[in-house]
């Protein structure tokens, strides 16, 4: 009974991406996001809430993480919704290195903390698994050590690279 | 990753999360990555975050001492019910061949100290004391102390703890002589100054610590410690109490404990430590020379001797007891430390 009462009651808001994409999402499961609670509370839902720093297709997924985790409307969450969910999210952040970086932009700049940690370590389990030299071609950043310094920083923790 | 990618703070939300080896890795990505992982500030974020995720913890576990080159190891066990090993340890090159018989750990490092009690056989031998960072594989030796233990049966004691305002590592060391007539005296080890120097204790300061284990909890290291109440007239009484060393305002005091509490530490042997963030007891109910049973004591409110209550006992007749019982050294209860607040002597 309370679900259906609920769900007729929604209210809605639209969110524009930088590229001019308009998402209708439920309000409640937008307020995932601390950014969008804020803008909500200051009574932006009138009108359409601007997300500048997003493109159409990093918001639509983080549209699909807002629906996943928007509190659920019939009481508690239970367990094994719990355990689905963190299934879930661990097939959302399986995505390319691109997409990843996009997710956790999205996550700061939006203030979703569990979406934030989410990617964070994704990233850090990324990076963990690779080089020295994988890192600055994934990250795209320049090496500025000469090749003598980097022998010799090597030298000192040859440990830590078997 | 690149700064023109994400912002500082992104950043270093990501690098908390990487284990220490590959941290050391990464120093060598590029020259700005390399002064923000030694930064002193990133290493006290790093050591937050691990003290913050309960999932790292492990135990470290002394071995025996290995037949083929007869040194000790170290190694690291999951806290899991599975107790499988987790890793093992580099022991530092210090402490080989020498009989360092106790280890305190505090935030990821580990201070190796000797037995108490100086011997007249003793007096012309000194083992210096060892910091090690396992996760760095790094030990330092720490300067030799400026008060001597008296001769004939002296005692030290030492405390390892961290001062959160100063944002670093304490080394105290407390010198007793076997009789009364000498008063305690004690010492501070601060790592980022690298030196001891004399803390002040109170002349009218009575309490021994009889047992070298220690307790962090609430910015203070507790030991166990007594006094003979009355001595050295007739009628005196045997006293227990908890020492305490505020690690930042670096003064001792003592908390008594409850009659009754009293009256079983007569009787019973008994180990301080921390048990859910409480400051507990480990008392071991003895019949004859045996062990039977175990309680465990809570002070359930901090600074309140009438708060401490038994929690529970559990029955150790089952249980089969061997040597390797006892050489757990400490547990570690994260994936170590970078490195600490002055890089320079560690890293």
């Amino acid at each position: 009974m309370s679900s259906t009462l609920c769900c007729s009651f929604a209210k809605n808001v639209t969110l524009r991406s930088s590229d001019g994409q308009t998402f209708e999402v439920e309000e409640a499961a937008a307020q995932v996001s601390q950014t969008i609670k804020r803008m909500i509370e200051d009574g932006c839902t009138g009108s359409v809430i601007p997300v500048p720093n997003l493109t159409g297709p990093v918001l639509a997924l983080v549209i699909e993480y807002f629906k996943k985790h928007s509190p659920p409307s019939d009481g508690c969450p239970t367990a094994l919704l719990e355990m689905e969910i963190k299934d879930w999210d661990a097939k959302f952040v399986a995505v390319d290195n691109d997409t990843l970086l996009d997710l956790t932009l999205a996550a700061h700049y939006l203030e979703i903390q569990g979406l934030l940690d989410l990617t964070c370590h994704r990233v850090a389990d990324i990076l963990n698994d690779n080089s020295v030299e994988k890192i600055r071609e994934i990250f795209h950043i320049k090496n500025d050590f000469t090749p003598e310094e980097e022998a010799e920083e090597r030298s000192k923790i040859q440990w830590a690279f078997e | 990753m690149s700064n023109r990618l994400l912002p500082r703070d992104l950043q270093n939300e990501i690098l908390v999360r990487l284990p220490v080896k590959s941290l050391l890795r990464f120093q060598g990505v590029c020259q700005s990555w390399k002064s923000f992982i030694s930064s002193p500030r990133f290493i006290s974020m790093h050591t937050q975050y691990s003290e913050s995720t309960d999932n790292y913890a492990h135990l470290l576990h002394w071995e025996e001492k290995n037949d083929k080159d007869g040194v000790i190891q170290y190694q690291l066990h999951h806290i899991d019910g599975s107790f499988n090993k987790f890793q093992k340890l580099e022991y530092p090159c210090q402490i080989r061949d020498r009989e360092y018989s106790f280890a305190l750990e505090c935030k990821g490092l580990i201070l190796f100290t000797m037995t108490m009690i100086k011997d007249e056989i003793d007096d012309h031998r000194f083992e210096p004391l060892i910091l090690w960072n396992p996760a760095i594989r790094m030990s330092i030796t720490l300067p030799r102390p400026c008060i001597d233990v008296p001769a004939n049966r002296g005692r030290c004691v030492h405390g390892f703890g961290f001062d959160h305002k100063s944002n670093d590592y304490k080394v105290v060391r407390i010198v007793y002589g076997r009789y009364s007539s000498f008063s305690p005296k004690a010492e501070l080890y601060k790592l980022c100054t690298g030196t001891w120097k004399t803390v002040k204790v109170a002349d009218d300061f009575k309490y021994t610590i009889y047992a070298c284990m220690q307790a962090l909890v609430n910015g203070a290291i507790h030991w166990l410690g007594n006094h003979l109440r009355g001595w050295p007239s007739s009628g005196t009484e045997l006293e227990f109490g908890v020492v305490l060393f505020h690690i930042c305002d670096e003064e001792f005091q003592v908390m008594k404990f409850p009659d009754h509490l009293i009256s079983s530490l007569k009787k019973n042997y008994a180990e301080i430590g921390v048990y859910g963030g409480l400051l507990s007891l480990m008392e071991y109910n003895r019949q004859e020379f045996i062990h039977f049973s175990c309680s465990i004591w809570l002070m359930k409110e901090y600074g309140v001797a009438e708060s401490w209550t038994k929690q529970f006992t559990i029955d150790l007749k089952n249980v089969l007891f061997t040597s390797k019982g006892d050489q757990q050294l400490t547990t570690m209860k994260d994936r170590g430390t970078y490195g600490r607040a002055r890089p320079s002597a560690f890293i």
